[in-house]
């Protein structure tokens, strides 16, 4: 009897979760088939975009003026997170997805593996604006030469150091040049205002990234595991004598910076643009105390560009109106009207008709200089990187990889079984 | 017997002193920091005593982001949950707990197996439903899945197990119907773990995250939490005293709940560990 009734109940419980699943297949069924149809910009439409924080305000202010010119459309902006929580089940389930997701740049190859056919082939689409974008951005949003999303913002990278500081320890910026030279600076700094370090670092693998990107390393090569490459050894190296030398602090994470800075404990920082806006808010009264220039080279006449982050507008093909969706990604980020808005959040475009318009040549402030035409230079010679489709996986195996090198652990050792351990998750072959 | 000694007492009053100290600070760190105006949070030494900008950081925070409608959001959510919960956690763990019926067994062992599954097993399949019913954007998407939860139902059995049978059947033979002995004499004998569970269910769906930021889709349906941690990118800029002004928000309705309920939590937490 009592075996009976285990039987019983666990029939019962099978066919809730066959009836279950079967409902679900049956929807989906029917939501891609009026994918198909429907899609034209005359009727009415409503689009769904998710985007995060900063960049979500952006969005959301850009919806007036977008419906000026396209009245039918309704835009509505999700807030995402930025681990994509929130869109993650959507594209699993294949049901429930916004019309238009934002990624980080570098992740967006991981989506494309991950879910493939969840975004839309825009190729034909953004033939027209391929020498519009600065040129090492479309590398994340194409596979297999095909485009499946606009580059929104990028992040080249600069020194921003601190005049007053600089000027009291007797350096001259001019005469760094490169990285070693960067370092001796520091040494020199740290006699003349003990307490206070070069510049700073955080857990992540930001650094690394931007050494990297500097060199034209990249994670991935020709679709293989390149984290044990000759450029990722000296990216590791270069900041393991930072830290070593005792001229970069580790201040843990983006929230430590600002301490750091308000005590003046560091009087310089190597980071993108989209750190203007910070420091700017941040540590207001240091106002007029900071300079920038291009980051140091690895050797004398060397490359002095590096990216770090930018984001990305995809459209999902599960929009029943994919059309519209795109007629509202090519209109904020192709459209002088759309780059103005973003500017105002401190979101530096890659698309570059918009660096000739009046509001991107004025005068910042806090900084006292022309900012964003200053950046724009350092766009030139960035080296598009190749992410490749592991960046949703290898967060924690990189920054363990650098917690292991600043440690004192071996180089070639370590690189080795990072990238053994992406290998692994990733099942994508080691470059050897 | 001898109490303990004058220096054990006073190393242990110290060693208490050390701990309130560290886990208090953070709190009011948080709290002066929500006074603060940004470029003074961070400064060293860390200010010790609050300031003026209180009203400031809200009225910003509340201008960028809907704080207000985000706290009514998280409110209706948690009470109706917790409400909810504890009616529905009651009668299911007291049926457990004193009635004897065909299957009880199997029964109570499937509603404990439920306990066991990872959360992230349920959410896709979960996701699919709440999406084919059309809710998404809507509280009953938060609090109608977590509801009768097998923690809840397990924790008021043992519980209840420990009110003498006699009782009830006393009831009974005095011609008292089920559903009244269960919300005359059951229900208010259980107040201790009734409040036990109801600061607990509260605290979890107020700090819930995971299932609201996935299904709670526009802003205007989103909760206090998803929300906060929505002010925070990285490579944005952060407004650190809005940040700190929501979080100050966020808590103190769950800390006047633990003041309201104190006295019963610590007695109802025990109670079930007596007899299990």
């Amino acid at each position: 009897m009592k075996r009976f009734s285990v039987l019983l109940s666990l029939l019962v419980v099978l066919s809730i979760f066959l009836t279950a699943c079967s409902g679900g297949k049956e929807k989906d069924g029917k939501a891609s088939s009026t994918n198909e149809t429907a899609g034209s910009t005359n009727e009415k439409a409503t689009i769904t975009v998710a985007a995060w924080n900063a960049a979500a305000d952006a969005l959301t202010e850009q919806i007036a003026g977008f419906n000026q010119k396209y009245p039918n459309i309704k835009v509505e902006i999700l807030r995402a997170d930025t681990g994509y929580t929130k869109v993650t089940p959507a594209l699993a389930a294949g049901t429930g997805a916004p019309d238009v997701i934002q990624t980080q740049a570098r992740d967006f190859q991981a989506f494309l593996q991950k879910f493939p056919d969840q975004f839309v082939d825009i190729t034909d689409k953004t033939q027209k604006y391929k020498n519009d974008f600065v040129e090492s951005s479309w590398k994340s949003v194409t596979k297999d030469n095909k485009v499946y999303a606009l580059p929104w913002d990028l992040g080249p990278t600069a020194l921003y150091y601190r005049i007053d500081l600089f000027e009291k320890a007797g350096i001259d910026v001019k005469s760094i040049q490169t990285w070693d030279e960067y370092i001796e600076a520091g040494k020199k700094l740290k006699e003349a205002i003990p307490g206070t370090a070069m510049t700073l670092y955080t857990d992540d693998f930001n650094l690394y990234e931007i050494f990297l990107n500097q060199m034209g390393g990249s994670y991935v090569k020709d679709g293989k595991i390149n984290v044990n490459s000759p450029e990722s050894k000296k990216a590791l190296l270069l900041q393991k004598k930072m830290k070593d030398e005792g001229i970069a602090i580790n201040v843990h994470d983006g929230n430590g910076r600002i301490p750091a800075l308000t005590n003046d404990k560091v009087a310089s920082v190597i980071l993108p643009v989209w750190y203007a806006g910070t420091l700017s808010h941040s540590v207001e009264k240091q106002a007029g105390k900071w300079g920038i220039v291009p980051i140091p080279a690895f050797e004398k006449g060397g490359n002095t560009q590096a990216n770090l982050g930018g984001s990305i507008l995809a459209v999902s093909k599960q929009s029943k109106n994919a059309d519209a969706a795109f007629k509202f990604i090519e209109y904020v980020l192709t459209t002088d009207e759309g780059q103005k808005i973003m500017l105002q959040y401190g979101l530096f475009p890659s698309y570059t008709p918009f660096y000739k318009s009046e509001v991107f040549n004025t005068e910042d402030k806090y900084f006292g200089m022309e900012l964003y035409p200053f950046f724009a230079k350092l766009t030139t010679t960035i080296k598009g990187m190749e992410y490749g489709p592991i960046m949703l996986d290898a967060t924690k195996p990189l920054k363990d990889m650098i917690d292991g090198v600043l440690t004192g652990n071996d180089v070639d050792k370590t690189m080795e079984t990072t990238a053994e351990s992406i290998s692994k998750s990733t099942k994508l072959d080691v470059n050897k | 017997m001898k109490g303990p000694s004058f220096i054990t007492k006073s190393a242990g009053y110290l060693f208490l002193i050390i701990v309130t100290i560290v886990s208090v600070y953070p709190f009011y760190w948080m709290f002066v920091g929500s006074t603060l105006s940004d470029g003074d949070i961070f400064q060293s030494p860390p200010r010790f005593f609050p300031s003026v900008e209180f009203m400031n950081n809200i009225t910003e925070l509340a201008a960028t982001a809907p704080i207000w409608r985000a706290l009514g959001n998280s409110l209706l959510i948690s009470v109706v949950f917790t409400i909810a919960t504890l009616y529905l956690c009651a009668i299911a763990g007291y049926t457990f707990a004193k009635f004897e019926f065909k299957g009880k067994n199997v029964m109570f062992g499937l509603v404990l197996i439920t306990m066991m599954l990872p959360h992230q097993v349920t959410l896709i399949p979960l996701f699919k439903m709440v999406i084919g019913f059309g809710w998404q954007n809507q509280p009953q998407a938060v609090i109608l899945p977590a509801l009768a939860n097998a923690f809840g139902v397990f924790f008021m059995r043992q519980n209840m197990m420990s009110i003498p049978t006699e009782m009830i059947e006393a009831a009974r033979i005095d011609g008292a119907i089920e559903l009244s002995i269960f919300h005359k004499i059951i229900l208010p004998t259980s107040l201790p773990p009734l409040a036990a569970l109801g600061i607990l269910s509260f605290i979890q769906q107020w700090g819930n995250y995971l299932w609201p930021l996935i299904i709670l889709q526009d802003r205007e349906s989103t909760t206090l939490p998803v929300l906060l941690s929505q002010l925070v990118a990285p490579g944005q800029v952060v407004y650190y005293g809005q940040v700190l002004a929501g979080t100050v928000i966020s808590i103190v309705p769950v800390l006047i709940l633990f003041l309201l309920l104190q006295k019963y939590f610590i007695s109802g937490i025990y109670g079930g560990s007596v007899k299990g």
